[in-house]
């Protein structure tokens, strides 16, 4: 009898609480301990029977497959907020479904015959020196122009190559690199494209689970610094202090 | 002693036993008035009806329309695009705008699968077919073949691969005489003899009346160029031809022609390498259609097509 009342307890606990979870702001959450206790537990769980397998079992990813760290402050689309992450979850990337994030993918420069090797190298000499790798100048300067004409990169990237968080296009200019950031690899990103996937869980997961992932996920990892949410908090610092 | 008792309850009416037996008029009435009541309901159900009404919205839509969700992730992301506003900085006006604009968008998609739009509108039609087939390519548009396999689709189509060969052809022509069609045929043959011997081609075609059609530039010319310059089947006999080789005479309405291979270089292979990029190109097509194709044979398996007596197999 108490075994039975124990699990019936646990039992309408969870589905209170996972209704709680669904109806609250998804980027409340994280300031709702309760709710952010019981969303971590459901999405530690989630996330090591659907997303250990490509992102790891340390959510680092792998740079071999093109697999985002999870861990860090870098995000490929918007800013990492959970509704961010959840709206990942939930559509995928290029994953077929017209909600996918799909606006666009790395294009095949080189296979397309868009640019020549000699110019492919350019631009990627100029883009190298944008993290600071020290490049032959002259190539650099060659890069630049193909980066805001020929090559249409700034189309994606945007002129001053810090990427569009919209397109899932990259930052240029910081170190990290989603394949790798040596020549040989670059290159091949710029000439072969690269058109990563990451599968929708709509209908293959529950709801509370789908949100409690982007929760975990959340947990683990941080809001860019162009979050609308980092940008707010320094406005109200930067309020206070002046 | 009279049992007055008795006398009593015989005297009195039982108003049961009354109602218990069978009286075909009132069973009657109360049929009818059933019958009426039932058509009543079921008329004031029909010419009222609101759609399927279901208690409550499950807690992760912030919308339930004739039973289809709106989920609060995409009202949200709706409420943040329209207004470039972080969600939680939005008023509650502005959400409500977002939220009446997505009923009615999903009052209209309903509408239109009621109507059967994707019958009558081509433009509906598309959209569903490129949408589904984007289902289907997904994954074959996101991944990439490893180097082994793409070797392997390149040794099994080398010959694609290849590159282009060069001609240098003469396709000398003689017209043919209705009055005289067989003289031209046979100047035709002995002109090809000559050619095969051996000797000054200039000669041996002005020997025979043969003249160059001028389709082909003398000189040499990549395959690709002579086959768009000539018709298929003249182009078929002459890639059979190797150097200082004729044809025999091919006739093409009224013109006999005599084609002689002056040079002849075979494509060049190229290697995996070389070749690479269009042979991942060609990999990734044909997986599509691979993939496109077996979606198309699982729809069929399962649908129940049934075809008018002039088209069954």
């Amino acid at each position: 009898m108490l075994v039975f009342a124990a699990f019936a307890y646990s039992e309408i606990r969870d589905y209170l609480l996972g209704r709680e979870l669904l109806v609250a702001s998804a980027d409340d959450i994280p300031s709702d301990p309760t709710l952010l206790a019981y969303a971590n537990g459901l999405g530690k769980a989630a996330f090591a029977a659907n997303c250990v397998s490509c992102h790891g079992g340390d959510m680092k990813g792998n740079q071999a497959k093109g697999v985002p760290n999870l861990t860090d402050n870098i995000w490929l689309y918007d800013y990492g907020r959970v509704s961010d992450i959840e709206r990942t979850v939930l559509y995928g990337i290029r994953a077929g479904l017209g909600k996918s994030h799909n606006v666009t993918d790395m294009p095949a420069i080189g296979r397309q015959k868009a640019l020549n090797p000699d110019e492919i190298r350019d631009v990627i000499a100029y883009t190298l020196s944008l993290s600071k790798h020290r490049e032959d100048p002259a190539a650099v300067q060659r890069g630049s122009k193909i980066f805001q004409d020929k090559g249409v990169c700034y189309d994606c990237h945007s002129r001053d190559a810090t990427g569009i968080p919209d397109y899932g296009a990259p930052n240029l200019t910081d170190t990290d690199w989603l394949y790798g950031g040596d020549e040989k690899t670059v290159y091949k990103s710029v000439y072969d494209g690269r058109h990563g996937l990451c599968p929708a869980w709509i209908g293959k997961l529950s709801f509370p689970t789908i949100r409690s992932l982007a929760v975990y996920i959340h947990s683990m990892s941080r809001e860019s610094a162009e979050s609308p949410n980092n940008r707010s908090a320094s406005g109200e610092a930067a309020g206070k202090s002046g | 002693m009279v049992d007055t008792t008795l006398e009593k309850t015989a005297a009195r009416p039982d108003v049961w036993d009354r109602m218990s037996r069978v009286n075909p008029r009132r069973s009657l009435i109360l049929f009818a008035v059933g019958a009426l009541l039932g058509l009543g309901v079921a008329g004031f159900g029909l010419f009222t009806a609101a759609g399927t009404k279901v208690s409550g919205v499950p807690a992760e839509d912030v919308a339930m329309i004739n039973g289809r969700h709106i989920l609060r992730s995409d009202f949200v992301t709706q409420a943040q695009i329209e207004t470039a506003l972080p969600f939680d900085q939005t008023s509650k006006e502005q959400r409500l705008k977002v939220l009446n604009e997505m009923i009615d968008e999903e009052l209209l998609v309903q509408r239109g699968l009621e109507v059967d739009l994707a019958a009558s509108d081509p433009d509906v039609r598309m959209a569903e077919v490129n949408g589904v087939q984007l289902q289907v390519d997904a994954d074959v548009l996101a991944s990439q073949p490893s180097d082994q396999q793409l070797l392997a689709y390149y040794n099994a189509h080398k010959d694609k691969y290849a590159g282009e060969g060069i001609m240098a052809l003469r396709d000398l022509v003689i017209r043919s005489d209705d009055n005289a069609p067989d003289e031209a045929l046979a100047k035709a043959k002995q002109a090809a003899e000559a050619f095969r011997k051996g000797g000054e081609s200039d000669n041996i075609a002005a020997t025979y009346d043969l003249k160059d059609s001028g389709k082909i530039e003398r000189g040499d010319l990549f395959d690709f160029a002579v086959r768009i310059k000539l018709s298929p089947e003249l182009y078929a006999a002459a890639q059979k031809l190797s150097a200082h080789q004729a044809s025999d005479p091919i006739k093409e309405g009224t013109d006999i022609h005599v084609l002689l291979m002056e040079k002849h270089e075979a494509p060049p292979a190229r290697s995996f390498a070389e070749a690479r990029d269009a042979a991942l190109q060609d990999y990734k097509k044909d997986e599509q259609t691979r993939v496109e194709n077996a979606n198309l044979r699982y729809l069929k398996g399962k649908a129940d097509i049934q075809l008018a007596p002039e088209f069954r197999q």
